[in-house]
């Protein structure tokens, strides 16, 4: 979707036009959070405005902003190798706020991520959306991420993969956490669309 | 103790430790003492008349026409030379073998010319193409620093386009995704992230041209 892999066939749209002030419309968080090793936080989050030409104090600007929406701000100097995982990720989404997307793209954020870091993850994406809206499209394989966090939840079989079904999880992101027994409804109704899939999947050779 | 005993009582007995090893330390007074010991036997050797001096001359006597030279100056003079020619010849065999590098670490067509080149000649042990330097550029300098030139050129261009392969290619696709240019890519992602085996390549390079300017004389 974001334009770094052919598809096979078809093609991916954009409809419309993405808003001006947004710099990188479609921007990625990546699994492994994909940090320079040898930049500093804030090294790494000015590496994607020195090619937008923003410079001094106007990427101090939107660095300083990026970095308190993430709860970074003590960390701008620290350099990845010293910061826990979740830190790290948090670092990445810090970047990617920084070239006001128009639509987030996540690849697995929390899968290299041991669980507690997870949830505290999922509490400041979804801290992160209260505050100000956000579009991202989410690909994860926990169940949980997608019912915490999904409005649209889109089912896929396995390889090929085809659209099985799209469920929508009409509980306001806020109030989840108060209705656990609607969030288990849906995160058991997720499960069964996939459990054969996921048990063919196991057996499954793969053919590299 | 009273731990052991309790639990001798109750049948239990300590796991083993069976990790460790495998991980040799480095211990500075080995090598002095081996190296003393063996120029001991040298002498030793050539003084009881073992070693014949023709073949191998006593360590006191190279030490003795090592003063001689000294303080003739010859010793300095020849030592500038050599010394000149060798951060010439290393410095211009760096740059060549950098820029080489990088073209066949970035571009296919680069890469399709020079990675077979390399691999072709670099395996040629470079002081048996001095005499062909020789004939190409006469018996002064040039050959010289020809053959230092040479001898850095080849392990610097493997170690440059190895380091940009194993640039980790997330990074890449991450300035890809952040829409960078090309040329920042490169300056930003791309040579620095391949910046220590280019440094490593350089370990290996520097005392080559030593090896190649004293096989020389």
């Amino acid at each position: 979707m974001g334009g770094l892999e052919k598809p096979d066939r078809g093609q991916v749209l954009q409809l419309g036009s993405a808003p001006a002030e947004s710099l990188n419309p479609l921007t990625y968080i990546f699994q492994d959070f994909a940090l320079l090793p040898w930049r500093t936080v804030k090294g790494n989050i000015s590496l994607v405005l020195e090619d937008h030409g923003i410079r001094g104090s106007e990427a101090e600007n939107i660095i300083a902003d990026v970095l308190a929406r993430t709860k970074l701000s003590d960390f701008e100097n620290a350099l990845p190798k010293q910061l826990s995982g979740g830190m790290k990720q948090r670092v990445a989404i810090a970047r990617a706020l920084a070239v006001r997307p128009a639509c987030l793209l996540m690849d697995e954020p929390l899968s290299a991520l041991d669980s507690q870091t997870r949830e505290l993850l999922m509490d400041d994406l979804m801290d992160l959306w209260l505050k100000e809206n956000y579009t991202a499209c989410y690909v994860t394989h926990n169940l949980n991420e997608a019912a915490r966090l999904g409005h649209r939840v889109i089912v896929l079989s396995r390889r090929p993969g085809k659209i099985r079904e799209i469920v929508d999880i009409d509980i306001p992101l806020q109030d989840r956490q108060s209705h656990p027994q609607l969030l288990a409804d849906k995160q058991k109704y997720l499960w069964e669309l996939m459990r054969e899939e996921a048990m063919a999947a196991d057996m499954e050779l793969s053919h590299v | 103790m009273s731990e052991q005993i309790k639990n001798a009582e109750q049948g239990a007995s300590p796991v083993p430790y069976r990790g460790g090893g495998f991980r040799p330390k480095p211990v500075r007074i080995v090598a002095p003492i081996l190296f003393a010991f063996l120029i001991g036997f040298w002498e030793f050797g050539a003084a009881i008349g073992w070693i014949s001096p023709l073949v191998l001359p006593a360590p006191s006597e190279a030490f003795a026409a090592f003063k001689e030279l000294l303080n003739s100056g010859d010793l300095a003079r020849h030592l500038g030379a050599s010394l000149q020619r060798l951060i010439f010849g290393w410095t211009a065999g760096s740059l060549l073998g950098i820029a080489f590098g990088i073209a066949a670490g970035l571009f296919t067509l680069a890469r399709g010319g020079i990675v077979p080149f390399v691999a072709a000649i670099f395996p040629i042990p470079k002081i048996a193409l001095l005499p062909l330097f020789i004939i190409w550029f006469g018996i002064g300098e040039e050959s010289k620093i020809a053959t230092i030139l040479f001898g850095t050129f080849f392990p610097t261009v493997i170690a440059v386009y190895g380091g940009i392969d194993n640039v980790d290619r997330n990074l890449i696709r991450m300035g890809q995704s952040f829409n960078l240019k090309w040329w920042s890519i490169v300056w930003k992602i791309i040579l620095p992230g391949a910046l220590p085996a280019i440094l490593s390549g350089f370990r290996i390079s520097h005392p080559l041209p030593l090896f190649y300017s004293l096989r020389r004389k």
